[in-house]
């Protein structure tokens, strides 16, 4: 890096809380966000509980039902997030000349809702009241409201973002797993450190717990069966109960340290190092990298924050990695996972590690990786932080895996370390 | 004729991105040289639609890839793996069998440094998909998901084929790819921030050799229709190939097409080490978004001006230094427009002595793959010293005055290409190409 690149704002949505204080404040006591679903009858499918966020509130975002249609739910908790970090930052809730400003936005699936097709499959029955294709193809579909196409856009969400921010600098939007939250961090820090932005946001969406999407999480992650209260999902516990579907959105605000310091902001943490790879070893050699990359040689980690999503497999295997990157039990890091608690946010996983990181450095207190103390009986694959304040990490490694099993790392220290 | 930004006391000389290897396939060709040969003499790849039954729709065309030039080119991998994988990977993966085997990719030894990067957006939902789940819905946000489960479910592949991420993940099972990998959604722009993406990633030091760019197939009822709803498409013509018409005062939308375009880029020392042949350098990327409306571009193209902009700065080029603009050029009014608004506001008084042409005046508009396609396009009319046409030229539109190559190629020697790729919704991408002389 050319530049050090430092955080000066972190928003965050989870089904914790709307903001990232109420969040944290969550995470100190012994609450978990999963809860069965809510919205729509989910007794078809084996897991039945999320952790899902409260519904934002589009008019207090500023933004038109038109447009919140257009951005769903999902979309509109990118936005409460990107909102919230500007305001930590300092920076305008609009920027009037955002030609300096990025923005690397992960984004998840889109799915198209039958509530948005309903009017035109209405129009498509036959006379037995079925669902008749001529009907439909010849002229029901002009029932499909005309905007519906840009609410399934994969962009959208960040073109609307943009929009209403008045973002105009570099940019992408990542798709769809937890490893493309990784890239937009990345390559946020990347377009700042070489001064191609003087702010970047970088962040992503989970996306909204639906019928298709759960129905998707099915088919892709171990999810944890049942809707009990029991807190089924503990990240690195021998006997996890499998991955937990989240909601909400996490966006950070990135700045070249001189600048951020020179206008008084804040310094949250600094982003000292990153690292991606896929295939074998990929952990290891993500890690590896995120570690090196920063000037002044190898870091030495206080805290890692892997991908710790539950599932019992995935756990394992980032387990043996911690053994390969750390040989030495006395010299290894303490381990921190919080999907646990705020489920598995998918592209936005890695941002609202980041912004948890950053409470972590400010407070010296590492959250509980299960909620209720459950499973305490039980020797955790690996040794997690120790709950509550004492811990003080300064540097934290963060670690992301998508479905596909790319894999990424993120190296934060605190504000002061040069 | 590359001039990267020279090194300074505190940075050392910034890594040069070339490309040794191309590969397409599109409604004119199954390889680059095909659809280059094709274009060269100015014919359009655009027919009425067959994929589907488009009758009650008032688009009725499209620029369409036959399936028998599917499958046969990467040794049987994506016919072994078809049923998970969208039409637009199996798309990806005959462009990147082409690419691979110009850059000889399989004798590079340590593919740990090799990385992906791919603009793609996966396989639309099928209205039959739709109309299945709708069976299961009141209408109140009730679902009854126990009868969907015991129906059999929704077609457990379509989740695979309608992620956009399998298509650089499969990309990179394919070629033992274990460096970074990126999937990206930026609509029409995708194409082109994937190489752009690329570009940075091997420059940082951060992979040798990167496997990019875009694939699209969105010739379907919901992709045609999504289209179609938001008055885009080129519903009125003469004829099917004379429907996409850039630049030409009767334009009146653009025509989807499908296809997929594929660079391997790499770090020229690392492509000079093992003697691969180099076609040409990605000189500068630029990108931006408009932050304006999301179903217009900005009138006076300030995100398309942003992104050129930025491209010629990354270049370490001013505006004279370019030779020939590739333009995004997709033949609505409003891009046209804006784009030659923009290309003036970039290039000033030098805008008068540059040609301006759009590939899909013959392809159609070929989405998420656009940008890669007509980045090979660009380097390959570099190389042989051509500038393609805008076909469908013939009537000349006031608002749209600069030299758009009017219907049949032109020899020209020419060393930088900006390629414009500005994404709906405004995201823009601009990559400035340089032709390679050892």
């Amino acid at each position: 890096m050319s530049e050090r690149v430092v955080i000066t704002g972190a928003g965050l949505v989870t089904a914790l809380g709307g903001d990232r204080a109420a969040t944290w404040t969550a995470l100190g006591g012994d609450r978990s966000g999963a809860a069965p679903v809510t919205g729509f009858d989910a007794r078809g499918f084996a897991c039945r509980r999320a952790a899902q966020a409260a519904a934002p509130d589009a008019g207090a975002l500023g933004v038109s039902p038109r447009d919140a249609y257009i951005m769903g739910r999902s979309n509109l908790w990118f936005l409460q997030a990107a909102r919230a970090a500007l305001a930590e930052a300092g920076l305008p809730a609009a920027f009037a000349d955002g030609t300096d400003v990025g923005c690397f936005a992960a984004l998840g699936m889109i799915d198209p809702l039958p509530d948005d097709l309903r009017a035109a499959a209405a129009r498509s029955r036959g006379p037995d009241g079925a669902f008749d294709p001529d009907r439909f193809y010849a002229d029901a579909y002009r029932e499909i409201y005309p905007l519906w196409p840009l609410a399934i856009l994969n962009n959208v969400g960040f073109c609307m973002a943009a929009t209403c921010l008045g973002i105009r600098g570099e940019n992408a939007v990542f798709a769809s797993g937890a490893d493309a939250g990784a890239a937009a961090l990345i390559e946020a820090a990347d377009v700042v450190s070489a001064g191609r932005a003087a702010v970047a946001l970088a962040g992503g969406a989970a996306e909204a717990v639906t019928p298709l999407g759960l129905a998707r999480w099915h088919r892709q992650a171990s999810l944890c069966p049942g809707d009990g209260p029991e807190p089924a999902c503990r990240p690195f516990h021998p006997v996890s109960g499998g991955v937990i579907p989240g909601e909400g959105a996490a966006v950070l605000v990135l700045e070249q340290e001189t600048a951020a310091r020179a206008r008084g902001a804040k310094i949250l943490a600094v982003v000292a190092g990153w690292g991606c790879a896929g295939g074998e070893s990929a952990v290891v050699r993500a890690a590896e990298q995120a570690l090196t990359a920063g000037a002044g040689g190898s870091l030495a980690v206080d805290l890692w924050i892997p991908h710790g999503e539950g599932a019992t497999a995935r756990d394992a295997d980032e387990a043996a990695a911690y053994r390969r990157l750390w040989p030495r039990p006395d010299a290894a890091p303490p381990v921190a996972a919080f999907k646990g608690r705020l489920g598995h946010l998918g592209p936005a996983a890695l941002a609202a590690d980041a912004a948890l990181a950053v409470e972590i450095i400010r407070t010296g207190c590492v959250p509980a990786a299960w909620p209720d103390g459950a499973g305490a009986d039980a020797a955790p694959r690996l040794p997690l932080a120790a709950a509550g304040p004492g811990a003080a990490p300064r540097t934290l490694l963060l670690g992301v895996r998508g479905w596909t099993d790319a894999v990424a790392a993120v190296a934060l220290a605190a504000g002061e370390t040069s | 004729m590359s001039r990267p930004p020279a090194a300074t006391d505190s940075q050392p000389p910034r890594r040069r991105v070339v490309v040794t290897g191309c590969g397409m396939i599109t409604p004119l060709g199954r390889t680059t040289a095909e659809t280059f040969a094709r274009a060269l003499a100015g014919e359009s790849g655009v027919g009425y639609l067959t994929r589907f039954d488009a009758r009650g729709l008032p688009y009725t065309i499209g620029g369409q890839i036959p399936d028998a030039w599917l499958d046969d080119q990467d040794g049987g991998f994506a016919r072994r793996h078809r049923p998970q994988l969208a039409l637009c990977t199996r798309l990806l993966l005959t462009a990147a069998a082409e690419a691979a085997a110009q850059a000889r990719l399989d004798a590079l030894p340590d593919r740990t440094r090799l990385g992906v990067a791919v603009g793609a957006h996966g396989e639309n939902p099928s209205v039959d998909a739709a109309m299945f789940l709708h069976r299961f819905t009141d209408g109140q946000g009730r679902w009854d998901t126990a009868a969907m489960a015991r129906s059999g479910g929704y077609d457990y592949f379509q989740f695979y084929r309608r992620k956009p991420d399998l298509a650089p993940v499969t990309l990179a099972a394919r070629y033992g790819a274990g460096g970074p990998n990126l999937a990206l959604v930026s609509a029409c722009a995708a194409g082109a921030q994937a190489i752009g993406e690329g570009t940075r990633l091997i420059r940082d030091g951060r992979c040798d050799a990167m496997l990019a760019g875009g694939a699209e197939s969105a010739i379907d009822f919901v992709g045609v229709l999504g289209f179609t709803l938001l008055k885009a498409m080129a519903e009125r013509f003469a004829a099917p190939e004379r429907a996409s018409r850039p630049f030409d005062r009767k334009r009146c939308g653009f025509v989807m097409s499908e296809g997929a375009g594929v660079v391997v880029l790499e770090e020229l020392d690392h492509a000079r080490a093992r003697g691969a042949a180099i076609f040409g350098e990605v000189l500068g990327y630029g990108d931006s978004a408009d932050a304006y409306r999301i179903t217009d571009t900005h009138p006076a193209g300030e995100g398309a001006v942003l992104a050129m902009r930025g491209a010629l700065a990354d270049a370490g080029l001013t505006p004279e230094a370019v030779e020939y603009v590739n333009a995004h050029g997709t033949s609505t009014q409003q891009n046209d427009v804006t784009e030659t608004r923009a290309i003036k506001a970039v290039l000033g008084d030098h805008a008068r002595n540059v040609a301006v042409s759009s590939n899909k005046s013959m392809l159609g508009h070929t989405i998420a793959a656009a940008g890669a396609i007509e980045c090979i396009l660009s380097l390959e009319g570099m190389r042989r010293g051509v500038l393609l046409p805008t076909i469908n030229y013939e009537f000349p539109d006031p608002k749209c005055d600069l030299d758009y190559v009017p219907n049949a190629a032109r020899n020209r020697a020419h060393r930088v290409v900006l390629s414009n790729s500005f994404g709906f919704g405004g995201q823009n991408a601009c990559l400035c190409l340089g032709r390679w002389d050892e």
